[in-house]
């Protein structure tokens, strides 16, 4: 009988250790650790992404101490494959960050979700706001009325080309479209004699993540073009940019790329242009450092991104910092917010982590204006464009893109039935 | 005395059910609820991108699965990546085991190392094959060049032809050392009396083969394979690291496609679809599998 009750009793206190691991998280962050109004310290949670140089997330808290000792703040990393989908699953359970780290893209559906705080009336008494370019706080309002992040980081598109490469076919760096092409065509040659290609014009990216580069050298055809009106109404069916996604993808169909190109994403683009494969590469500042170690100042150039008949289209991938609107530290969450958007704090992250520095007094720095890779993306910065915030964005970059540009690579379509299919999945 | 023996066995009965409620429960919580709800979502338009629109929609993603270019391209596609992997994988694993059950020297040490594929992450193995079949600087390219099997640089997982092959290679390296372990393990428990009363028969090799052997591996062939179809179906992690489903659509998979679906494009209503149709397709085939093999086994 002993024995019995006792099994009964363990089936019971599994039964409800089971029940406990249905239970949400319950050191889920949106909920204190403490109060904070009892002077005991307040806890936070900050998600962020790694660029390329990492976060310097060491200098970042020990300077947040310094600043706010009463405030702790958990820095965590999340991978950026990831990011988007662990945050928006974090949100819909309720569980998400206090503070994070958002592509502004991501608005409308983060907006969606009522997950962003309202920072607009906070934000108009801040001190900083004076030293926000009007550009910046547009890629943070993202077409919204109100303000719902705040700027943070940013970096925009310019051409690497290989300088050595340059000089052995005698060649200046391109300006506009069509000298690109023509560097394209030059530059792709057999280099040791043996009869076959080894070195490519190009080091185009077909995979995810590509739609950055491709923009910046088709949507560049027409004036005023880009994926969505200001109306949100997609573009990208326009003749004149059909033609010129027809220029782009012929590219890889003359050969002026690797072979690899459909598949080639971020890793393999770059190891491409380190490696001599290819002579050419549209990326930004956050891999400058690598080309430097790789390739050598000599035979290293940048150039802004081709003009087109339309001018010149600078992609920009800015991001920004959101508030959980259902943390329940609102004062502290602000004040940690406003603090990484801090003329101290935009320094240190631009030089540590290669972003490109948007404020006034931060740009004026020598060791920016020095600096030929952090020049010319602060000349390109004004005029560049991010991609729009439309609610499927995450969808559109992730799925539709990536497969919609290797099937037209590889002659599965045309340009005219890629661009709308790209058209069709924005609307 | 009636009444008392009713009541002992009233007790009894409920006992087990009391016993076996907390196991039940966490079935329930971890498998039968997960199951229902992607069931319940597959009925529902339901992206995260558009919350304020979910709703229920009918058949409606079911219907219109079948006008997806991608859906049926990854109906073909994880026709030929199960069959082709999970065949290879089994005759090479019946070779290896086959030499590994031999005596020879450094038997013990090519056992322990041919289980190196399985032990390696899924991860590792997709980022190491990955850069051995890169275009521009692979190592495998660079062998069969070499070799004077190829006059140019390949770039196999950038060309629709080639690139579900090469990733099904990837996969088969990594199975077949599961596949030969298991019936290593079957091998050695077959009497060796067997094949001595074969011998004094004068049975040739392929006659001990057919007659003995194969009997006696059979039923963990089954089992393995049963299993191997299982996780090969549901592997996503090579093929997404390797080439995200492309180029296009020509290495996408079912459970590649309900993941990018559901996981990267958020659109949970219209991945549980594809997740839906392939958990059907996995039950007929399973179904279709255990019986062809029992009646062989029964023969």
């Amino acid at each position: 009988m002993k024995r019995k009750w006792l099994a009964l009793s363990l089936s019971a206190v599994m039964a409800l250790s089971a029940l406990g691991g249905c239970a949400p998280n319950s050191s889920s962050s949106g909920t204190p650790a403490a109060s904070g109004t009892s002077g005991e310290p307040v806890n936070l949670t900050f998600w962020y992404w790694e660029d390329l140089e990492g976060m310097h997330k060491d200098i970042l808290e020990s300077k947040w101490k310094e600043y706010a000792p009463d405030i702790n703040v958990k820095f965590e990393s999340i991978p950026q494959s990831s990011y988007h989908d662990k945050l928006i699953t974090a949100m819909s359970s309720n569980t998400g960050p206090d503070v994070f780290k958002m592509y502004p893209s991501w608005l409308t559906e983060l907006k969606g979700m009522n997950a962003l705080e309202d920072l607009t009336d906070e934000v108009s008494k801040w001190e900083v706001l004076p030293e926000i370019p009007k550009a910046e706080m547009d890629t943070a309002y993202a077409r919204q009325d109100r303000l719902y992040s705040l700027p943070f980081c940013n970096v925009v598109l310019y051409l690497y080309c290989r300088a050595d490469h340059f000089k052995e076919v005698g060649l200046n760096y391109p300006t506009n479209m069509q000298e690109f092409y023509e560097a394209c065509e030059k530059l792709t040659r057999d280099t040791n004699g043996d009869g076959k290609i080894d070195t490519y014009g190009f080091s185009m990216r077909g995979a995810k993540g590509g739609q950055d580069m491709w923009a910046s050298l088709v949507l560049n055809s027409l004036k005023g073009a880009d994926y969505v009106d200001e109306n949100d109404v997609p573009m990208l069916t326009n003749p004149t940019l059909v033609k010129a996604n027809e220029m782009y993808l012929n590219i890889f169909k003359n050969g002026w790329a690797p072979p690899s190109a459909p598949t080639d994403g971020f890793e393999q683009t770059v190891q491409n242009f380190k490696s001599g494969v290819a002579s050419m590469l549209i990326h930004h500042v956050g891999s400058s450092t690598g080309m430097l170690e790789a390739v050598g100042k000599e035979n290293l150039a940048v150039v802004p991104v081709p003009t087109g008949d339309g001018g010149k289209y600078v992609p920009s991938i800015p991001s920004s910092i959101g508030v959980y609107s259902s943390s329940k530290q609102k004062e502290a969450t602000l004040k940690f917010a406003k603090w990484l958007t801090s003329p101290e704090i935009h320094d240190i992250i631009s030089d540590n982590v290669d972003m490109v520095p948007w404020m006034e007094s931060v740009q004026k720095l020598d060791k920016y204006q020095s600096d030929p890779f952090m020049k010319i993306s602060i000349d390109s910065l004004p005029d560049s464009k991010m991609l729009p915030p439309v609610p499927n964005m995450g969808q559109f970059t992730e799925k539709i893109w990536p497969q919609t540009m290797q099937r037209a690579l590889l002659g599965e379509i045309s340009s005219e039935q890629m661009m709308q299919i790209l058209s069709d999945s924005l609307k | 005395m009636t009444n008392s023996v009713q009541n002992v066995r009233k007790k009894r009965d409920y006992t087990p059910y009391i016993m076996l409620a907390p196991a039940l429960l966490l079935i329930c919580c971890i498998i039968i609820y997960p199951i229902f709800y992607a069931v319940f979502t597959s009925f529902q338009y339901y992206a995260m991108f558009d919350l304020a629109n979910r709703r229920f929609v009918g058949l409606q993603n079911y219907i219109q699965v079948w006008h997806d270019d991608a859906f049926l391209a990854s109906l073909s596609n994880t026709a030929r990546w199960v069959i082709v992997t999970v065949s290879l994988q089994f005759l090479l694993g019946l070779i290896l085991a086959l030499i590994l059950n031999q005596n020879f020297r450094f038997r013990g040490f090519l056992r322990s190392i041919s289980l190196i594929p399985w032990v390696t992450p899924g991860v590792v193995i997709a980022l190491m094959w990955m850069w051995m079949y890169n275009g521009n600087f692979g190592v495998l390219n660079d062998l069969l060049m070499r070799a004077g099997i190829l006059g140019d640089k390949v770039a196999w997982l950038s060309n629709a032809h080639t690139a579900l092959n090469a990733q099904i290679l990837t996969m088969v390296w990594q199975g077949t050392p599961f596949f030969a372990i298991m019936i290593l393990a079957s091998l050695q428990s077959i009497p060796i009396d067997l094949y001595e009363a074969a011998d004094v028969s004068g049975a040739n090799i392929w006659q001990k083969f057919y007659y003995i052997t194969w009997p006696h591996i059979f039923p963990t062939i089954v089992i393995t394979s049963l299993l191997r179809i299982i996780w090969v179906f549901n592997n996503v992690e090579v093929l997404y690291l390797m080439t995200q489903g492309g180029p296009g659509y020509s290495s996408l998979t079912l459970s590649l496609n309900a993941y990018i679906e559901a996981q990267k494009s958020l659109n949970f209503g219209y991945g549980s679809t594809i997740a839906v149709y392939g958990t059907l397709i996995m039950i007929l085939f399973m179904t279709f599998y255990l019986k062809f093999t029992r009646k062989n086994r029964e023969r």
